[in-house]
């Protein structure tokens, strides 16, 4: 009883007391304090520093009045020039390590050793937010020289720091994501520069926009601080702390090995995530009376599911012996775990399941709303449009994933699963393409933007744009009679494999040997000579 | 290995191949390039994993139980990859970190295995200014420092002098004799001959051929080759021995003149005779040790995929 009541605390304090600093963080960091490119770019960002603050004092206006203050300028200078160079450097720095690391034939040696999955990203996540803070203890120095000049107030600077720190971290996050994930090197530079430069970019504006438009500071007048500057601020550590989480949980699925069910982590923590999305924005359009806070739940989610979708069926189909050893044999526990387990269609399945009950949570707002609200959630005409025209990018995505599995399975199993993905592709693009290019040779005219066009997800969004609520409302109608159907044809398609998909879901049994077990090796060789244990079954 | 198969879209790089051996044994893995040794040895380490079949160490599937096979295991690839700003303490005190090794345990485990492959000298040596030899022992050291049971080196002979050759096959031999099972693919056949106890030979990814070193070379030779040297003309010799029964293919080689002799060693003492009594006056003669190699001459056509 007492040793049941104390292990618990026992073990916390062994733990503490075998405490050891994570070994990657330990191998990055002495890899960067040897890197001449690290300290080269930071002596170079010192160098650049340090020429902007001597020019500034040299050529800048003294007049002694607030618009002319110097503080501002130079905060802004080198607020920048660190912003570009540790939002570009660190990201590329730390991910075409690891990158290295993971090149297949090259296959670092870390990765089967005994540090799980999860060890090896939380050690590669710290050595980058270390990374991180080198490079803005550098620029503190400046910053405060800055402070010193005047025209600029400690918490501009501290708020700026802080919104660009976890900027960088979550880019940082996200090229380790690209460097681990399961591409071709070229996919993913090419990843790298679209997201990657597209997310530097982002960031810079970002942080641009609440700096120059004071965004940052205006709510911290006595009056705003509890009504605005801390939900808000309370909003962005969340959503950064949900971000950082998803993409930590995206790294270590790519990096588990696949015989374990490296499905379960990342589909319960973005199950989980979508909860905590609905519930923040929710919270936010029902205190601030503004429905347009539900939009960052619709197209969060959407993206979400539209690309879950689209890389899922590029995994293998059949269940490791492990995973099978962990599937539950309670029928309503297996149903439940069927969901949170390797495999394309469980994966389809979660996603699909993931986009009606965030529909039905709105739904149910949207009731709840327009009985306790003045005005009514949504206009009447706009109903299907918002609830319908978002449902049918996923409907669409499901149906054409269904069917790019059925064409790999059919026609090229032998192939990479991966050829799926291509096939979901082509079939979003190549129809609605050929029959761009046929109207054209054939009346010289582009479609128009009122057609409906069943059966081609990209009509949907010319469909939506459409201002004749009546006639987008039926086309709407009409492409979710199509797909609904394109569904079913695919799900027939896929019958046999749906089939295995969920008859292979059952919980491990060993079978009956049928070959005697290997025989152990005897120390000598046998009366003629042989060697018995050796077996060629070849 | 049980049944071990592995494809690479069309290409089977390994086909149903199945064998085993026991602790404190070394077992040599021979066969032409693209015949599927790294890439059953990748499998064996947890680095890939197979399409079919398994590999069992201790009973423990390092298929289905990659991580705790991991203990068990220690690896050395072909060349010593990544870290190349690292010296060569830092890169094993970080695999030792890596399996688990903490404080003064840790310290004491870099220091032993720096000891044993005799890296203590270069510990704070970067690794990018180490010969080929050092980084194979440093590789060495990294896959020991956990004190694996099962040692898998694929081609740790490459590119070695004939000095860290020997170093190597003697530190091998050491680690059989702690009890480890060491697995070993080499191109170098006349030393796996020397220090392995078994070999198994594989072409085209299909085992052709495995057992003992002895009953291998022993069920694979047709022929007996001998050597001698005599004081008498050595072309006149050859000419005698074209003539004799059960001779094939005699030939000079430097000092000596060899010679293939088919059947049993009987029909060897029956040429002996006959050339004694041809008046040579010989002044040595044995049969040639065969090795792997000759084996492996012998039954691999030389095919890759």
């Amino acid at each position: 009883m007492s040793e049941s009541t104390s292990s618990p605390s026992s073990a916390l304090l062994t733990r503490l007391l075998q405490f050891d600093v994570n070994p990657v963080w330990v191998k990055d960091l002495r890899q960067a304090s040897r890197s001449w490119i690290v300290t080269g770019t930071l002596l170079l960002m010192l160098l650049v520093f340090y020429l902007i603050s001597l020019g500034a004092v040299i050529f800048g206006e003294t007049q002694n009045n607030a618009a002319n203050y110097l503080g501002p300028t130079i905060f802004g200078t080198i607020g920048f020039t660190s912003l570009v160079a540790a939002y570009i450097f660190i990201p590329i720095y730390i991910g075409v390590r690891t990158m290295m690391e993971r090149i297949s034939i090259n296959a670092d040696l870390q990765y089967i050793s005994i540090m799980s999955p999860q060890k090896i990203i939380w050690g590669k996540v710290l050595s980058s937010v270390y990374l991180i803070v080198l490079f803005y203890s550098a620029a503190v120095p400046f910053l405060v020289f800055s402070y010193l000049l005047r025209g600029i107030d400690l918490p501009t600077i501290l708020l700026v720091v802080a919104l660009t720190f976890t900027l960088n971290v979550l880019l940082t996050m996200g090229a380790i994501v690209i460097a681990l994930a399961p591409l071709h090197t070229v996919m993913k530079i090419l990843a790298a520069l679209f997201v990657g430069g597209n997310a530097i970019f982002a960031g810079i504006v970002i942080v641009g926009t609440a700096v120059a438009d004071s965004v940052i500071t205006r709510g911290l007048s006595s009056a705003d601080f509890w009504q605005e500057f801390i939900p808000f601020v309370a909003t962005y550590l969340v959503d950064f702390l949900i971000l950082a989480g998803l993409l930590y949980q995206v790294a270590v699925a790519f990096i588990t090995p696949s015989s374990a069910n490296r499905s379960l982590p990342l589909r319960r923590y973005v199950t989980f995530m979508t909860g905590a999305i609905i519930i923040q924005f929710l919270l936010w359009a029902w205190f601030d009376q503004e429905q347009a806070f539900v939009l960052p739940i619709v197209l969060g989610i959407g993206a979400i599911s539209v690309l879950g979708m689209f890389f899922c069926i590029g995994g293998r189909d059949d269940l490791s012996i492990r995973v099978k050893r962990t599937i539950p044999t309670s029928p309503f526990k297996r149903f439940i775990a069927f969901f949170f387990y390797n495999g394309t269609l469980s994966c389809l399945l979660w996603l699909l399941i993931l986009w009606l009950a965030t529909m039905t949570c709105l739904f149910g707002f949207n009731i709840l709303w327009d009985n306790h609200q003045r005005q009514n959630f949504l206009p009447e005409t706009q109903v299907l449009y918002f609830y319908i025209g978002s449902s049918l990018y996923i409907f669409y995505a499901f149906a054409y994933a269904l069917l790019g599995v059925w064409l790999h399975r059919t026609f090229f199993p032998k192939r990479t699963p991966k050829l799926a993905t291509l096939f979901l592709v082509l079939l979003i693009i190549l129809p609605f393409l050929f029959l761009m290019i046929f109207y054209f040779i054939f009346t010289q005219k582009m479609i128009a933007e009122d057609w409906v066009l069943p059966g081609m997800v990209i009509n949907v969004g010319m469909v939506m744009a459409n201002s004749n609520d009546d006639e987008r409302n039926l086309h709407l109608m009409v492409h979710l009679g199509s797909v609904l159907f394109m569904i079913l044809v695919a799900l027939a398609l896929n019958f046999k494999w749906l089939k295995t998909q969920i008859t292979q879901f059952r919980p491990y049994k060993r079978k009956p040997e049928i070959n005697p077990p290997l025989p152990p090796l005897p120390p000598s060789t046998g009366p003629n000579n042989e060697l018995p244990p050796v077996l060629n079954r070849g | 290995m049980e049944n071990l198969r592995r494809e690479f879209g069309q290409t089977v790089a390994v086909n149903d191949v199945s064998f085993q051996f026991e602790s404190g044994q070394i077992f040599g893995f021979v066969g032409p390039n693209g015949a599927g040794k790294t890439t059953s040895m990748r499998i064996m380490a947890t680095l890939d994993e197979p399409t079919g079949g398994d590999v069992r160490l201790d009973n423990l599937s390092v298929v289905e139980d990659p991580e705790r096979a991991r203990h068990l295991i220690g690896f050395v690839p072909d060349e010593l990859r990544a870290y190349w700003d690292t010296t060569v303490n830092d890169y094993i005190d970080f695999f030792a970190r890596a399996y688990g090794l903490r404080g003064d345990a840790r310290e004491q485990a870099v220091l032993s295995v720096e000891e044993f492959t005799n890296t203590a000298g270069i510990r704070d040596k970067q690794l990018r200014s180490l010969s080929k030899g050092m980084k194979q022992r440093v590789s060495l050291a990294r896959a020991l420092v956990s004190d694996p049971q099962f040692l898998i080196l694929d081609e740790p002979a490459a590119g070695l002098d004939p000095r860290a050759r020997i170093e190597l096959r003697e530190l091998l031999v050491l680690l059989a004799n702690q009890g480890k099972a060491i697995f070993i693919s080499s191109h170098i056949l006349a030393e796996l001959t020397e220090i392995c106890h078994g070999a198994v030979i594989i072409e085209q990814g299909r085992i052709l051929d495995a057992g003992e070193t002895g009953s291998l070379i022993g069920r694979r030779r047709e022929k007996l080759t001998y050597a001698l040297r005599a004081l008498s003309d050595p072309t006149s010799l050859l000419r005698d021995l074209l003539e004799m029964p059960h001779v094939d293919q005699p030939r000079q080689a430097g000092h000596e003149i060899q010679f293939d002799v088919e059947g049993a060693e009987e029909n060897a003492f029956e040429v002996l005779n006959l050339i004694i009594q041809r008046g040579h006056r010989i002044i040595e003669f044995r049969q040639t040790k065969a090795n792997l190699e000759d084996i492996f001459m012998n039954i691999t056509e030389g095919k890759v995929q």
